[in-house]
């Protein structure tokens, strides 16, 4: 399962319930952005946890990271879900914007490596 | 995915049921306190869901902070990028590439009709082993200077300094007129040498006493111009058989000299005087070529073509004009037609 386009792809591993983000995410508003969340949504009603895989996520807009935030209080809320966030150092984005989401959720597992 | 202040179809319910309760006046002491329970829950719900409104939205103008001062950082670096890239093009490259006019992948080109000018500094290797590298360098960059500044004034395109050899070329532009660009690059190097004497001079403050001249090679006519290189490296340059022409003119020439191709003085012969030097057989063309030595500027054109027709009040004199198809310049034909032209205007009035 994956949604992709020209500079970025969001695939998931239905085996270790992670969804691999890559290259360049800058669609335009919550339409763009519908069938990216409706994969994440998915692995999120379906399974007790899963893993985001942002590493090499190079950038991601505003309406990209609300998005992402949205889905992190989806999983709060549901109460079952054990998240986990893996971000890159070298990506300078990456460093306050996935920092936050543990505000958002605060049992979220985040390892920036 | 609902909004975290929407509040859910349960909950809207609730609320209705109980203001509907109240309307009616049915509200019993337990149904009070079990309302005023739920009415709690609500407001709590509703406040989490407006800290958590207030935290993305301070989460995600941080995101946009974050990236609106990184892409001003890279727009600093690549304002910086190019204004060291500035110094290792010609103005026109730069201001192509800058302008976005010129496609920087290797394979794009396009045959174009060119002037193409090669210089070379007479006796310079013998320099080299003769001056210290520091001095050699300021003398080199000032002459370089120099030229550029002049090709700059004319309009040429800079393809590349070779040690002390400049290769230029005019007309790479969409809407370049060929004439117009054989004329500016002779003329550029009527200028070129003409301003060799106060070079010299300058070269004396550094401690030489090197005659400076310059030989100089110019052709005309169809070249490939564009990007040609690697995927890693690409220069903005030109090939072809009239490349090769033009520098071998330039290795033909005589020190302090200017030789032009026959199709080039094809373009400028009522600009310059020439003195024919035969003809020239360049490897991988076909034809040998017609050579031509510029030896000056020819009085201005324009005051002897202006007087093939002298108008008075009330009629016109008309000098005799010769025309030759294969000699007549495109600049005459023109002053040609604008006096036959004007001569006829005159005869129409004469009429009524």
């Amino acid at each position: 399962m994956e949604v992709k386009g020209g500079d970025y792809r969001v695939g998931v591993d239905p085996d270790t319930q992670t969804a691999a983000f890559s290259g360049t995410l800058r669609l335009n508003g919550a339409d763009e952005y519908a069938p990216i969340q409706e994969l994440l949504d998915a692995l999120l009603s379906e399974n007790g946890s899963c893993t985001w895989d942002l590493r090499e996520l190079q950038f991601l807009n505003s309406s990209g990271i609300n998005m992402l935030y949205q889905l992190v209080i989806k999983a709060r809320r549901m109460g079952n879900v054990q998240m986990k966030v893996i971000g890159s150092k070298d990506v300078a984005w990456q460093g306050k914007s996935l920092g936050n989401m543990t505000r958002f959720m605060p049992g979220l597992e985040l390892s920036v490596e | 995915m609902e909004s975290p202040i929407q509040l859910s179809d349960e909950d809207r319910g609730r609320l209705q049921r109980l203001v509907a309760q109240l309307g009616e006046g049915e509200l019993s002491a337990e149904t009070l306190r079990s309302g005023a329970t739920e009415l709690t829950q609500l407001a709590e719900q509703m406040g989490q869901d407006l800290d958590d409104l207030a935290l993305m939205y301070s989460s995600v103008v941080e995101h946009s902070t974050g990236l609106e001062n990184e892409l001003s950082e890279r727009n600093d670096q690549i304002s910086q990028l190019i204004e060291k890239m500035r110094h290792f093009l010609s103005p026109q490259l730069y201001g192509r590439i800058t302008g976005g006019t010129v496609d920087a992948a290797a394979g794009s080109h396009q045959r174009r009709n060119l002037s193409v000018f090669f210089s070379d500094i007479v006796g310079f290797t013998e320099l080299t082993d003769t001056v210290e590298p520091e001095t050699l360098s300021q003398m080199l960059n000032s002459y370089l200077d120099e030229m550029a500044r002049i090709c700059d004034r004319w309009g040429g395109t800079i393809d590349k300094f070779i040690g002390d050899a400049v290769m230029i070329f005019f007309g790479d532009e969409e809407q370049a007129d060929p004439i117009q660009c054989a004329r500016d690059c002779v003329c550029m190097a009527l200028e070129m040498q003409s301003s060799l004497g106060a070079l010299e001079e300058k070269w004396r403050g550094f401690g030489s006493s090197h005659v400076l001249r310059i030989r100089v090679g110019i052709n005309s006519g169809y070249c490939t111009v564009g990007n040609f290189g690697s995927s890693s490296r690409v220069d903005y340059t030109i090939i072809g058989g009239n490349v090769n022409v033009a520098a071998r003119l330039e290795h033909q020439c005589r020190p302090g000299g200017i030789l032009i191709s026959g199709s080039t003085y094809a373009m400028v012969r009522d600009l310059v005087e020439v003195q024919s030097m035969g003809m020239i057989q360049v490897k991988g063309v076909a034809h040998p070529v017609e050579t031509y030595e510029v030896t000056g500027r020819r009085p201005e054109v324009t005051a002897k073509t202006h007087h093939l027709l002298v108008e008075h009040d009330t009629g016109f004199d008309m000098h005799s004009i010769r025309f030759d198809s294969q000699q007549t310049s495109t600049l005459e034909r023109e002053a040609i037609r604008d006096s036959l032209n004007r001569a006829l205007a005159r005869l129409d009035e004469g009429d009524s």
